[in-house]
Parts: C-alpha cells; structure tokens; sequence
C-alpha cells in the first residue's frame, strides 16, 4: 500500500488517511448513534430531543480543532511540557475536591472553570501518555531494570491511587495503570515477567471472586461491600436484578432482542428509559439492539482497523519517543474498547468504562481526538524511504 | 530509527494481536448472546415492555328448553385514568364527576396518583361510558365489559343463580356450570416505554376473547313462571313460609320447573327481599351475609324434611317387590297399632275398620303400612332403602345438595321401623323424594334429576349432556301396580283434589309435622304424575307451614290440579283412556 502510495504521490513524508477516515467515521456514527440513544431522555428531561447532540458536537469540533492543530505541530515540541503537564493534570485531580469540582450522576469527577466542564482523568491519560514516552526515552535501557519499571509503574500508580481515592472512578485508575503496563512491556524486551504478572493479576482477581462468592453462600454479604455486590451480580445478573444486576441485565435484553440484523436504526425499546446510561457507558448494547450482530461486528472492525493503523504506525514511527507515543494510545483505545465491551456483555463485572468516540462525553472525546492528532503527526513524519 | 528496535515492533505486534484476541472473544460472546440467547433475551424484554390489559369474555347465555333466553348479558362499561397520559387534569375531573356523578374529592384523588393505571368506575352505563369517551380527553380509558342481566329477574332465582364482580358464578346453575359459561379472557398487549406511556409506532395486538358457551336447561319459563304464580297464590292464601314446586319428567329426569318462593331478585341478589324480611320477622339476624345465604337456599335441594305420608308409596313398592304384601291383601285398622311399647295412632282416630291394600293406600292408613314395614323387617326394609337410590344423593346438577338423614342400619329397632314406613324419623330432600317416586313409577328406572341439557358452543356446535340412569330398582310388574293404586288414589282415595278432568292422574299426599314435633306446624305436600299409565310429568307441591287447614290432601293437590290444568295440554299430554284403564286393573 505504502509502495503504491509512493510511486502515485511522489510526497516526501507519509500521512495516514485510513487512519483519519476511520476516526471520522467513528465519530460521525458515534453522533449518529448517540442521537438515536439519547433523544428521547433529551426531550423527556431538557425539553430537546437533540440536547445530548449539540453539547456532544460541539465538543467533536473543539476535538477536530485540537486534532488538527496537533498533527500539525511537530510531537517533540510536546516533549518539553510533559512533565509540567503531568503535574497540571495532577492538580486537576486534586481539584476535584475543591469547590471547582462538582457532581454528576451520583459520582463527584468533574471540575468547571470559567463555564467549561472537565474530567481531569480524561486529561491525566493523554499527560501521562506524553510523560511516560518522554521518561522511558531518557531512561534508555534502564528501563529493564527493576528500578526502570518502578520509576515507570509509580508515576502512572501515582495519578491511578488520586483518582482512584479522590474521584472513586477505578476504571480510569484502570485504564491509567493498564497504559503504563502497555507501553513498559513494548519498551521493555523482557517477556516472563510480565507473563508472571498477568499470571498474577488473573490469579488474584480469580481468588477474589472466590473469596466474595464463598462470602455470599455463607449468609455474610457485609465483607463483600459495594465491589463483592458486583461481583455477585456479575455472576447472576437476575438475581440481583433490582440492583446491581439491573444495568447489566437490560443491557443484555437489549443485546439479545437484537438478534443477528436488529431492529433497525432508531427502533430500541431498551433506551426508552429501560437502560440506565444508555448514551453513556451502554451505548454498545443499543448498537447491538438497532443495528444487531451486524452492526456489532462493524464497529468491533473498525475499532480494531484503528489498532492495526496505529500498530502500522508505530512500527514505522522515526525514534522511539513517537513510536511510544502512538503505543501509549493505541494502548489506551484498545483497554477502553475491551473493557466496555466486555462489560456491556457482562463479560466482566460492571464498571464504568465508556466506548472511545461514540459514548456521550464532552473531556472523552476531546482528548481523544487530540490523541489521535498526536498519532497522526507521528505518522506525517514517516519518511516513505524508511518505510519498508 | 532512533532507539526503536526490533524486539519494539515485535511487542507491539503481540500487543495487537493480543487485543484481536480479546475481540474475537468478545464477538464470540455477542454471538451466544445474540444468536443463541436472542430468543430469550428478546421473551424477556418483550414481557418488560408488553403491558396487559384484558378484555373480558362475554358469559355464556342461559336458556331455557325452547330456547327463551334466562341470562343474558349487558354491556356496561369501566372508566379509569393513565396518569402518566393526562394532559389536562382538572377537565378530566370535572368531566368526571360530571358523568359519574362522583364527589370531586374521590375523582381527584384518583386523578392525581402517581400509578400505571387507576379504575375511576365500573360497571357505567354503556352511554355514559360512550359520552365520556366522546369528551375525547388524552389519559381517560373507558374499556367495555359485561354485566350478567337476567331478563326475567326472579325467575328460577334460585336454581339460575347469579354471577359476581368478575362474572364469575356466586350460586346455582352459574357456579354449577361456570367453567362452560365463563369462556376465555382476552387480552390486549400494547408496548409502553419505562414508564408506562404507549408507543403508538408500535401499535398493539390482541387475543381475542372467547365467548362463553350457551346452556340450554330442561326448564321450561312458562311452565316456570305459571308455577311460580300459583305457589305465590298459596303461598299468600294459606299464610305459608314457603312453597315449593318441583316439575319433573319422570322418565328422563328433566326438569321443568323447580319453584321456591318467595324468589328473590336476580338482577339485585344482594339486596334482601321485603317479602323475605317480613317473614323472617323478628327472626332476621344483623348478619347480613347469613340473611343473605337464607334467602338464596333452594328448599328443594338444600333442605331436608321428613316426607311423610308420600313416602308410604315407597313402603309399598318395597312389600310388593318382596312379595310380602299384595295389593288383595286385607287389614284391619282400629285407629291404632301397638309396637313394643309404643302406640302409633292412625290418623283417623276411630280407625279405618277393614280395608285392603289398595284401599288403605287410598285412606293413607298407618298401621297398614307399619305391618307392611314390619313384615319385611328392619334389614330387608333398610336393603330396599338403599336399594330405591335412598341413601345417596340424587347427583342433581346444581351446588349444594343435602344428604339423607338417617338412622344406622344396626339402630334400626322395630319402632324405627314402624315410624319409617310412613314416612317418618328420617329426612330427605324434595328432590330425593321426587327422583324416588319417579324410579317407582317409571318402570324401575332410578334417574339422575337434571336442569343442564345442552351445552352449545360459539360454532352452534351442540353437546347433550348425559345422566347416568340407574335400572332395575323395582320390576315392571311393582311399578305398573303401583301406578294403578296411585291413580285409585286420586281418583277416588286422599288425592281427590288433584284430579283434573279429563286425565288420568296419579299421585299420594302427605301430611308432616316440621321438626321439632308439638310446635303445631306442618308441612303439605302432595306428589302427583300424568298420565298415570305412562307418566309423563311428575309434580311435587310442598307447602311450608301453612296457617289454617293444613292438610296435603285438602292444600297441597288443588295448586298441583291447577298446574296440570294449564300444562297438561301445553305439553301435549294424552287424554285419559279411564274406562279400559279401570278394566285392566
């Protein structure tokens, strides 16, 4: 493809369009999508079917702004502020608990400065992104070194354990944590250990789920707490189904009555207020439902389309700071993707994870589409010769 | 390339296909969830959006046997409110109680609830419930129902019965036959979003309901309601407690007519009758419930009472089946017989003096009858007790039936016996005694009295219900004396009275002290069946408590006489055939 390209434009430098068009595609069918779900909560609440949309527009041109403007700028500029980033992003954390921080569907995570609403865990991904790349380059090989891995794991731990303790949001200090495993084990050329590591995790999370279960058939449901509950649930969604299992259980009568073909764009029953979140963290399920398994499979392609770009991308990135670069959101995409889609299909236990460029959320897709601009400069400053 | 090395890309191609893994995982997930758990996750949220509104059925008709309708059903209508469908709630409570003639304050309680769905009203007229539907206001539901109507209102009250709230039956024939009168529910399924509101996109589908089956009884209204008449007359005449009439084909079981007054109002069965209070007198109770439960008994099937004199007939026909007595046979009745130590009195005080068997049936003459009892003895007496269907239950088809009351086989001395063959120390049921008369006289054939004769579905399709006929209780021979010296009866012994002329009639009367004994109140009643020779229809006439001249002979026959006056020829009954009659006997 990249021979082709080379011999009809005879340009210097690469520039990914698949990887732009896939995006644009995401973003208009998450429009699209986000409309079909949330119009009849927007006109029950707000009076305005398209409520949910406008605010969601407004912020996708914001983010092709942004987009645009970082593809245009050389990534290594951004190498100077990844550190002050970083700490400004931290700041933002903490700012959560002041009075600029504020409170929304039961869940205290975002901030208002001068009228603009912010997640600041959205903003510590991109930040820490840019900081790890940064970190790991000066590192050089000390990065495989157990104090490397250290340096590397505590500054993601460090903003995963604030948002974690300050915001209560474990799936972002998931996804913060899950980064920097992603981009320490491709910066890394050691493979048992984090083979061990992943052992373990899984042990541990197996021994967990255990531990709760055994909790629950012996009568004691208090030692379980707020997470053993779904976990309980996760099990037996009907069980639980007046409470934690609900979310999970009408995402799943949204999946199922889909079918293979769905009931076609716009037709959900579930988002008529049956599904709690609909436009957030279950959008899928109400793809699954209009658009059925089809429709399911479609944005299963293109998201992983976006992971092999970003993949090609990396591979052919100039030094390694842009290669990290591009790992670090590919990674990033990539946990979000699974992650939601597993749980919308109660594959996991319920957190909160939305689906990149198609859930409803003004910080999400900003830093997305500044993302995907940082991935795109990289790829602009391939040289077509060294591509081979 | 600057510091980006081999094993970098490597890594970052496990990264990616580790990620395609994880998706191909996860398609196959969404596979088993949405090829193979798609029926059932679409049942599930089928049955979370579906909401259920039923439709009623309408009940099945009751009709008599010439097809005139019993019970019928009007539309009526029940008006409710969607709160979450209410655009303008005060038209919607001023149209309200406007039409409904409610208070405002009930209206608006309903009105302003937060629930699905709340019932204003039921059971409004059809053109009220067409008036406020017209009013068209969003929120409003009129949904039409039935309501059982009973076009003749105290006809038969009490073997009809009447339905309740969900048309279901409370008493006689409509619990007896619910199940074919009741039919099948509809429904109407609409989709609603989470909270309630119909989809209209979505439309709604319906199971239909299906219409109860029609029931065509043995009845006959006119024959019902002249009987009726005449038991309310001697009801009236005689200051009675209460007549009943029992109208009976002797030879199927069908029932013509079956009359207990005072009836009570089908079409307002809770309300107790003034005719019914009055006599309750100063007996009536505060329970309401109780009062209520009295005044719906059918006496001819709830009630037992001790048959007396009518049921000689049936000591006759077990001595003549044993061979015991016959009908040359001759006695002598001194106004008295001694058994053990008790003297039973013969009702004519200075006795009947010499008489045979015919004759003394004719005089109804007691210490006759106690011989004949006490030849076949208390065993053989109790085997033919049991034999005649006694001891059970007549297998009527309506609700409630009364057992007989009587004495244990072993308790059964000489005296028991002596009181037994005329008809007393033991209780049956009118419809005990008629059903056992009518096994005598029909030729032995113990039938299953009956008011359900056809079953007819929504297709017209007919089912005759069938009775079970128990055969052989008496020989030919016993059945055909017994006919004989019961017409002897009425044309010239006790029965007099219930002669018509022209017919050949047969029949017994009975005269019985209510229990318990010595209060001065009596029971008449007198049995009588045409022709005589070959029976056609058989009539029981018991009179409760009557004031005055008391006897079944001289008040009982002259009500059953005046209903075969008009009914014999209604039903086409044969004129008599006296003179070669008489000469075969």
């Amino acid at each position: 493809m990249q021979k082709r390209r080379r011999r009809r434009e005879k340009r210097e430098y690469f520039y990914d369009y698949t990887l732009l068009f896939v995006v644009l595609f995401l973003v208009f069918f998450g429009l699209i999508m986000l409309y079909s779900t949330s119009s009849y909560e927007a006109t029950l609440d707000f009076g305005n079917g398209a409520y949910y949309l406008r605010k969601q527009a407004m912020a996708t041109v914001l983010g092709l702004v942004m987009m645009l403007f970082i593809s245009v700028v050389d990534y290594h500029v951004w190498r100077r502020f990844a550190l002050p980033a970083y700490l400004v992003s931290l700041v933002l954390v903490v700012l959560v608990k002041t009075p600029l921080g504020y409170e929304a569907n039961g869940a205290r995570r975002w901030i208002k400065i001068a009228g603009i609403s912010l997640q600041p865990a959205e903003v510590v991904k991109i930040t820490l992104i840019l900081l790890l790349a940064s970190v790991i380059c000066i590192m050089g090989k000390q990065v495989r070194t157990l104090k490397g891995i250290a340096i590397v794991m505590g500054a993601a731990m460090i903003p995963a354990a604030m948002i974690l303790l300050i915001t209560k949001n474990m799936s972002s200090a998931i996804i913060i944590a899950g980064i920097a495993a992603v981009m320490l084990f491709v910066a890394d050329p050691h493979y048992k250990r984090y083979i061990l590591i992943a052992l373990a995790v899984v042990g541990v999370a197996a021994l967990a789920v255990l531990v709760i279960v055994n909790a629950a058939k012996g009568g004691d449901t208090s030692t379980g707490g707020f997470r053993g509950t779904r976990i309980l649930a996760w099990l037996n969604p009907e069980a639980y189904s007046d409470d934690k299992g609900f979310q999970t259980l009408q995402a799943l009568y949204a999946i199922g009555s889909g079918g293979l073909w769905g009931k076609g764009l716009g037709q959900s029953m579930q988002k008529l207020g049956f599904l709690p979140e609909a436009q957030n963290d279950m959008v899928f399920s109400i793809i699954c439902e209009e658009l059925g398994l089809f429709g399911a499979f479609c944005v299963i392609l293109l998201f992983v389309m976006l992971l092999w770009r970003m993949m090609v991308i990396a591979n052919n990135a100039p030094d390694l700071f842009g290669a990290l670069l591009v790992v670090g959101v590919m990674g990033h995409f990539a946990i979000q993707v699974v992650l939601n889609i597993a749980v919308v299909t109660n594959s996991i236990p319920n957190t909160g994870i939305t689906l990149p460029f198609i859930s409803y959320g003004g910080t999400s897709i900003l830093f997305l589409m500044s993302e995907v601009g940082l991935v795109l400069n990289v790829s602009k400053s391939i040289r077509l010769r060294d591509v081979g | 390339m600057r510091g980006y090395k081999t094993f970098h890309r490597k890594k970052v191609l496990i990264l990616f296909l580790g990620v395609c893994f994880c998706m191909l995982l996860l398609a196959g997930r969404l596979v088993y969830l949405m090829v193979f758990q798609s029926a059932y996750y679409t049942q599930k949220a089928l049955t979370l959006h579906e909401r259920e509104r039923s439709i009623k059925a309408a009940r099945g008709e009751i009709w008599d046997r010439n097809g005139t309708v019993l019970a019928a059903n009007k539309t009526v209508c029940t008006v409710s409110v969607i709160h979450s469908q209410i655009k303008d709630p005060e038209a919607v409570i001023e149209l309200l109680c406007r039409e409904l003639s409610l208070d405002e304050e009930t209206v608006r309680k309903r009105v302003e609830k937060v629930s699905s769905i709340e019932r204003i009203k039921s059971n409004v007229e059809k053109e009220t419930g067409d008036r406020i539907r017209k009013a068209d206001l969003g929120g409003v539901k009129v949904d039409e129902d039935y309501k059982r109507y009973y076009p003749y209102e105290t006809l038969a009250s009490k073997v009809l019965g009447f339905t309740g709230a969900d048309n279901q039956g409370i008493i006689g024939l409509e619990v007896k036959y619910d199940d074919a009168l009741r039919g099948q529910d509809g429904t109407i399924y609409t989709i609603t979003d989470a909270r309630g509101v119909e989809i209209d996109a979505q439309g709604e589908s319906r199971k239909e309901p299906v219409k109860g089956h029609t029931l065509q009884l043995t009845l006959d209204r006119n024959i019902q309601t002249y009987a009726t008449m005449l038991a309310t007359q001697a009801m009236l005449a005689k200051e009675a407690e209460g007549v009943s009439i029992l109208c009976m084909n002797p030879q199927n079981g069908e029932i013509y007519a079956c009359v207990n007054v005072p009836e009570f109002d089908l079409n307002a069965p809770y309300d107790l009758t003034d005719e019914f209070i009055s006599l309750r007198g100063e007996k009536l109770t505060d329970n309401l419930q109780d009062e209520r439960n009295r005044m719906w008994r059918n006496n001819c099937i709830n009630d037992t009472y001790e048959p007396g004199s009518t049921f000689k007939v049936i000591t006759a026909a077990a001595g003549l089946e044993e061979g015991v007595v016959t009908p040359a046979d001759t006695f002598h009745c001194p106004g008295f017989c001694v058994v053990e130590d008790r003297r039973i009195r013969c009702h004519k005080v200075t006795g009947h003096g010499s008489e045979n068997f015919v004759q003394a049936t004719m005089n109804s003459c007691n210490p006759v009858f106690v011989a004949v009892g006490l030849r076949l003895g208390p065993e053989k007496y109790y085997d033919y007790f049991k034999k005649f269907g006694l001891l059970q239950k007549t297998g009527v088809d309506l609700p409630g039936e009364a057992g007989t009351i009587m004495h244990k086989k072993e308790d059964i001395g000489l005296v028991e016996l002596a009181t037994m063959s005329f008809g007393q120390s033991f209780q049956i049921t009118p419809m005990q005694l008629l059903t056992t008369f009518s096994s005598i006289i029909n030729g032995g054939n113990r039938i299953t009295p009956h008011f359900g004769k056809t079953i007819i579905d929504e297709n017209g399709k007919k089912e005759e219900l069938q009775y079970p006929v128990q055969k052989g209780i008496v020989s030919q021979e016993t059945s055909q004396t017994m006919r004989e010296i019961l017409e002897k009866v009425v044309s010239e012994g006790g029965g007099r009275n219930g002669q018509v002329e022209g017919y050949e009639i047969g029949g017994k009367t009975a005269t019985s002290q209510t229990l318990p004994r010595g209060t001065g109140r009596y029971i008449s009643s007198f049995i009588g069946f045409a022709p005589a020779s070959d029976p056609q229809i058989i009539t029981l006439v018991v009179i409760q408590a009557p004031k005055g001249v008391y006897y079944g002979g001289t008040i009982a026959a002259p009500v059953c006489r005046k209903l075969y006056e008009n009914i014999l020829p209604y039903l086409n009954i044969e004129k008599g055939r006296e003179n070669t009659e008489r000469e075969s006997s």
